[in-house]
């Protein structure tokens, strides 16, 4: 299922609220399908999943400079789930 | 022979191993050349990652399984993997050791230790790497860009009191103070870097003033483990300009763990990524297992994690367990409580 405008400026709204350096930086979306990772959970000795699983993320890219004017890319990543509903919010470091 | 081409004369790294070999009662090790002929008759490879690691695999098929490989040389000498980057960023290609890790093509889930001594271009860099120890001083210092205080916390608490743990800001380089540093058994770090310089960042809103640099570095002690990003970055570098480097360069710095590249983590907890990787590598090394078994371990546990959590393992879990590297000796260990793997 396409991620429609409603929930992209839901996601906005809120990495506006929460981390305002990112705020009115329109992201890159991008979605996967996901497919079981056999090889990971076998070497891991882990029960294989049989369930394909759909993200979606939104990139916020910025480049800021450093006081001494390096300059540095500053991603903030928000992955979703089928549901649209937030995994996870992560920043480069 | 590339080592040669890199340090000069050898011999004396030759005389340092064979040292190393006769300290490590509990250990069987055994030295190669790669791109010279060996006593075990493994055909000699050229200088590329895959070659080195097919030769690896040789010695493996030749001479049993191998729990412990340690890498002698920078990417001059034993030259990093250049692999996809599973992440949609600036970085061309992730420089790793973990192919080094794997028997199998599935990179990201280690099964054997893999640790390197960057050669610095300097003999006498290397032999200090190979005879280092440290005392215990029960204390650690921490340094964190302020925006990831919380964050950074929940990772601190394992290894230290939290009034040990700095931000910057209000910490920059020139307010730095060396003795922060020294007289520690754990060095953590979850600040900004940056590949074309030689300085980590802190960040406070659009602030991110030079938290630290390698002139900072002096006396210390412990062993490091940085989130920043390309904190563990060595191409054509020395330790004026790079900050893992430098630390190596320490007596008692028995190990530095960090990120060839771009790297990723929360802002707040719970951890994960970077946060979740470092944290988990200093609760091994806490619980007395060597330098190179904490950061497998640690690798094993964050993609256990990950894949509990969601099922699978997304760009940033596969660039994280890729990114990290450990510079330094891996039989190396923190306590004296000894847990044998």
């Amino acid at each position: 299922m396409l991620i429609n405008r409603i929930h992209i400026d839901r996601i906005k709204k809120k990495i506006a609220e929460d981390y305002p350096e990112f705020k009115d930086i329109e992201p890159k979306i991008t979605e996967k399908e996901i497919r079981p990772q056999d090889e990971i959970f076998h070497k891991l000795d882990l029960g294989v999943p049989k369930q394909f699983r759909h993200i979606y993320r939104l990139k916020f890219t910025k480049v800021i400079q450093t006081e001494d004017r390096v300059p540095i890319d500053r991603i903030l990543m928000v992955t979703l789930d089928e549901n649209f509903e937030i995994i996870k919010i992560t920043e480069s470091r | 022979m590339a080592l040669q081409k890199q340090v000069g004369n050898i011999r004396p790294i030759e005389k340092s191993i064979d040292e190393y070999i006769r300290s490590r009662e509990n250990y069987q090790i055994l030295f190669y050349y790669y791109d010279m002929p060996s006593k075990h008759r493994i055909k000699p490879v050229k200088k590329k990652a895959e070659a080195i690691r097919d030769y690896v695999m040789q010695i493996e098929r030749k001479m049993g399984d191998i729990d412990f490989l340690l890498l002698l040389g920078g990417d001059e000498v034993v030259p990093f993997f250049r692999l996809e980057n599973p992440c949609d960023d600036a970085d061309e290609q992730v420089l790793s050791d973990s192919p080094y890790a794997s028997r199998d093509e599935n990179y990201t889930i280690p099964e054997r230790v893999c640790a390197r001594i960057p050669d610095n271009r300097n003999a006498d860099y290397m032999k200090k790497q190979l005879a280092k120890s440290k005392q215990l001083h029960k204390k650690s210092f921490g340094l964190t860009a302020q925006i990831w205080q919380r964050a950074s916390e929940d990772i601190y608490r394992s290894i230290g009191e939290l009034e040990e743990l700095r931000s910057s800001p209000p910490v920059t380089s020139d307010k730095f103070k060396k003795v922060w540093l020294q007289k520690k058994d754990y060095l953590y770090f979850n600040v900004h870097g940056s590949k074309v310089s030689a300085n980590w960042y802190g960040q406070q809103g659009g602030e991110y003033p030079v938290a630290m640099q390698p002139s900072n570095i002096e006396n210390a002690s412990g062993i490091v483990a940085s989130e920043s990003c390309y904190g563990a970055y060595i191409i054509d570098k020395a330790e004026s300009d790079a900050i893992s480097l430098k630390f190596l360069d320490q007596d008692e710095v028995i190990g530095f763990c960090g990120s060839t590249t771009i790297a990723y983590g929360p802002v707040a907890p719970p951890s994960s990524e970077a946060d979740l990787l470092v944290r988990y590598f200093f609760e091994y090394v806490k619980q007395g297992f060597t330098l190179g078994e904490s950061l497998k371990n640690a690798k094993l546990d964050f993609a256990r994690k990950a894949l509990r959590r969601n099922g699978f393992l997304d760009d940033d879990d596969q660039k994280t367990l890729l990114q990290f590297v450990l510079y330094g000796d891996p039989t190396l260990r923190l306590q004296k409580n000894v847990v044998r793997s």
